[in-house]
């Protein structure tokens, strides 16, 4: 499907930027990601779905846009377009989620699609996402459905505990609409259940047990996710083993998910970038001499390589 | 369960040598990584893994076993190759470390091999012929530079207590991977011995 998107340049690329967990620097990472495709000459529209804690146009440095996200579900604004907020870069405009929180948590499909759609009619090259913590359904579904997926994470325990309970997620969620079939949803429900580091069977071995029973099955099933490869990328680092740490999860994705990760780049632990929060300034534009300026354009290029694989 | 050894290194039936070294590196790295692993893994799992990974390595990065073991498993590519070469290579040793970069001197191996006391003095020799710096160790092991010292010169400004002397030890034998039970036993009677 990927593949398709990409002979149609008229059709946005749409990526998104998830982690399992609060506060490790989503915004920031997808302000600056968007803010690099901007700046390479792409036409950029980039949408906050951290709803509860929407601060993307913080980190653009943008006051909070009027019209949302949830006007456009709730049919109080007909033209997706109507929803797109300048920002101090030119190619790149801001779509708010939403300040209610309860309107865009609780998407039902048809509007989701709707949502999907309808960003997909803009006239951009990219689309990308912000989505908010945890693995709600929808934060999943779009992150499932984006060309690509960008997971950030910390070199730390918690976040490393919630981005692999993220990827847990991410697989049965989208095993899960691949098969319509009650036997593999009851597998699918032990596994899901059972604890991360339980002797229960991993997702990877939980595609085994279906190649035995089905193999025709679970040949389909590898194949669709042959073509996902959710892209890491790892903030704050400030030693070589924070680093490793990415490859670390990039291996344990293999053996217990089946996932083909990718270590898409690594952010350095960079104080400015507090400051530049604080005043509500794009870092990137803010900091031109930062190592994290480099940082970005590597991951970019990076992420460039990789799409549509 | 019962992997092949390609999918324990999570690798290709094809896959060349250095990619099996690459695997088999990054297997390690990060099995042997309690922040990576603690919410995913049971340290007894990731010390099978690494087991499983080590079992792997040798077989794998091994051409002659590799074809020995590819014909087993009906992974036939290397069929024809191997009439053609019939002479048996030389097993390389299990404890040729992996991260670990350096030329098999047989005499040494042997000794170590023989070895039931680890001394600070053989740990030394061991590490430096294994090509590993002390600050390559102290970032794998996460112990100080100075600690690793100690270990060496079994000398201390002040002696950590003997489960921290044990672990010291341990960890130490892992990264070159040397028999950390041991190691860390023989080293601490040793060490108490003198004292």
């Amino acid at each position: 499907m990927n593949n398709n998107d990409e002979k149609h340049s008229n059709t946005p690329q749409i990526w998104a930027i998830g982690g399992g967990k609060g506060g490790v620097g989503k915004s920031l990472v997808t302000a600056n990601t968007s803010i690099c495709l901007a700046l390479l000459g792409h036409k950029v529209a980039v949408i906050d779905l951290d709803l509860g804690g929407a601060n993307l146009h913080t980190c653009l440095g943008v006051p909070i846009p009027e019209k949302t996200l949830s006007d456009f579900v709730t049919k109080q604004v007909d033209d997706i377009r109507e929803l797109l907020t300048p920002t101090p870069i030119d190619n790149l405009k801001i779509i708010s989620g939403a300040q209610d929180a309860l309107g865009i948590a609780n998407l039902q499909k048809a509007q989701q699609i709707e949502i999907l759609e309808g960003l997909k009619s803009l006239d951009v090259d990219y689309i990308v996402f912000d989505l908010g913590a945890g693995t709600t359904i929808n934060t999943l579904d779009f992150f499932i459905n984006a060309n690509l997926g960008i997971l950030v994470a910390l070199p730390e325990p918690t976040s490393i505990e919630n981005t692999y309970r993220f990827l847990k997620s991410v697989f049965f969620r989208k095993l899960k609409s691949l098969i319509d079939n009650p036997l593999v949803d009851e597998l699918i429900n032990e596994t899901m259940n059972a604890k991360l580091a339980s002797g229960s069977p991993s997702p990877a071995q939980l595609i085994d047990q279906i190649s035995e029973q089905d193999s025709e099955l679970g040949e389909k099933i590898r194949n669709e996710f042959k073509n996902f490869t959710p892209q890491l990328v790892i903030n704050q680092v400030r030693t070589p083993h924070d680093i490793e740490i990415g490859n670390s999860i990039v291996t344990v994705s293999k053996r217990y998910f089946d996932l083909d990760m990718n270590l898409a780049g690594t952010l350095d632990f960079d104080a400015s970038v507090w400051q530049s929060v604080k005043n509500r300034k794009p870092l990137l534009m803010e900091f031109p001499q930062s190592r994290l300026v480099y940082n970005f354009e590597k991951l970019i290029n990076n992420l460039l390589k990789n799409k549509g694989q | 369960m019962n992997q092949s050894y390609y999918k324990i290194l999570g690798i290709n039936e094809d896959a060349s040598h250095t990619q099996i070294e690459q695997a088999y590196k990054r297997t390690i790295n990060t099995y042997s990584d309690d922040v990576a692993m603690y919410s995913i893994a049971s340290p007894e799992e990731c010390e099978n893994i690494l087991k499983e990974a080590e079992k792997a390595f040798f077989i794998l990065s091994d051409e002659e076993k590799r074809q020995q073991y590819d014909e087993a498993h009906g992974l036939n590519k290397f069929a024809n190759k191997l009439s053609a070469q019939k002479e048996v290579t030389k097993p390389t040793p299990i404890n040729k470390g992996y991260e670990l970069d350096f030329k098999t001197n047989q005499e040494f191996e042997e000794e170590i091999a023989n070895t039931t006391i680890f001394t600070g003095e053989l740990l030394k020799r061991i590490r430096e012929y294994k090509g590993m710096s002390i600050e390559q160790m102290a970032d794998l092991t996460k112990i100080s530079k100075t600690n690793l010292r100690g270990i060496e010169a079994e000398k201390f400004d002040r002696t950590p207590a003997d489960v921290y002397l044990r672990s010291f030890a341990y960890q130490y034998a892992k990264t070159l991977r040397l028999d950390p039970d041991l190691v860390g036993r023989s080293y601490l009677e040793h060490f108490k011995s003198k004292a």
